[in-house]
This record gives structure tokens, C-alpha cells and sequence, in this order.
């Protein structure tokens, strides 16, 4: 497996247990019926600190045990997974970002449109590098 | 994806010129060994650039690493 590949599921990895544990705790306080007075903003400012730490800590990991391939620029077949998995992702963005729009536009309350428009981006990132996954896996 | 239309000989180049190896014939063209055997595999078609660099290693011409089979 190369560094590359690597890194996407590291970082698969992060995004799927640090966001999901908190989207887990965002679908508690649905449950709750408290969307109008729990602070999630300053729970999603830390998850979103923690995702960066546990993310520079596991890329070290990654790279430190292949440091010629970790500092080695992208090669054209990798810039082309790169390119497409976005592209793919692109789409996701959009969506969620048409979705916020109508949110908004709707008065729909603060909680939902920052959590789904915050959902939109961990998803994106997921299918970006599930893209990029496969590429490597399946080819390009 | 997998399965291109493009077939190669670079496994048998390889091995006819001193069983080179998918690192030092990724080192001599400027790319991955991973990107190196993803073309051998038939999963990657490389840019013309790579492609000439390729045939340039082995001292033949591009036909005679890359043909196309029409499927």
C-alpha cells in the first residue's frame, strides 16, 4: 500500500470516529428535544480541534515509516486519483450547500442548518478519500 | 479503470534488462513504484510524457512497450 492510500484511510479514520462520536451526540440532543439551548458550538470547536491533533499525529505515523515517499512530490497518476475523488466530492458539497441555502431561506432553527451544513463537509471529506481509495485499489 | 485497452511489455523489458526492478524503474522515469505497477497491471495508462520515458529506458520504441487493443 503506498503512503498515499495510507493517508486517505488515516484520515477516513479520523473523520469517520471524531465526527461520528459527535453527530452521535448532536442525534442525543434531537432525542433530547434541547436543539435550542445546547451549545454545540463550542463542542464542534473542540471535535474539530481534536480531529486536527489526532489527524497531524496519525499522518506523522504514516509518513515517518515511508519518509522518501512522504516527502516525495504527488506523481501524475496520484494528482489524477486526487482530481477525480474531488470531483466526485465536489458534488456532495454542492448539495449540502444548496440544502443550508434552503435551510436558511426556510428560517429552518440554527442548530440543524450548522450541523447539516457541518455534516455536509465531514461527508465530502469521507467521499473524497473513500474516491481516492478506490482509484488506488480498482485504478484510473 | 482496470482492464484498459492499452496493453504493455514492461514486465518482460524489465526482466530482459537485467531484471530491473518497479522501484528503479520508477526512480529512472520520475514516478511511484506503486504507479509503476499500476500501468504493468494494465490499471493506469500513462501520460504520452511517462510513456516515452518508459520506451526510453528500455532503448525501443513506444510500440514496442505500449499497443492498443481494441476491445
Amino acid at each position: 500500500m503506498s503512503f498515499r492510500e495510507k493517508s486517505a484511510w488515516a484520515s477516513i479514520a479520523t473523520f469517520l470516529v471524531i465526527f461520528g462520536v459527535y453527530f452521535w451526540e448532536m442525534a442525543d440532543v434531537i432525542v433530547a428535544g434541547e436543539t435550542e439551548t445546547y451549545p454545540y458550538y463550542s463542542l464542534l470547536v473542540g471535535f474539530v480541534i481534536a480531529s486536527i491533533v489526532v489527524e497531524i499525529i496519525l499522518q506523522a505515523i504514516v509518513a515517518a515509516r515511508v519518509p522518501d515517499e512522504a516527502n516525495a512530490a504527488r506523481d501524475e497518476r496520484e494528482k489524477l486519483i486526487d482530481l477525480k475523488a474531488t470531483y466526485i466530492a465536489f458534488y456532495v458539497l454542492v448539495i449540502g450547500a444548496l440544502a443550508a441555502a434552503g435551510a436558511i431561506a426556510w428560517d429552518i432553527q440554527p442548530f440543524y442548518t450548522a450541523n447539516g451544513l457541518f455534516l455536509t463537509v465531514v461527508v465530502t471529506e469521507v467521499v473524497k478519500y473513500a474516491g481516492e481509495i478506490v482509484y488506488f485499489r480498482r485504478g484510473v | 479503470m482496470g482492464g484498459s485497452a492499452i496493453k504493455n511489455e514492461i514486465r518482460r523489458l524489465r526482466f530482459e534488462n537485467g531484471e530491473m526492478t518497479q522501484q528503479q524503474l520508477a526512480e529512472r522515469i520520475g514516478v511511484t513504484r506503486q504507479t509503476v505497477n499500476a500501468i504493468e497491471q494494465g490499471k493506469y495508462s500513462p501520460s504520452l510524457e511517462v510513456a516515452f520515458r518508459i520506451a526510453a529506458v528500455f532503448g525501443v520504441p513506444l510500440e514496442h512497450v505500449f499497443r492498443y487493443v481494441p476491445r
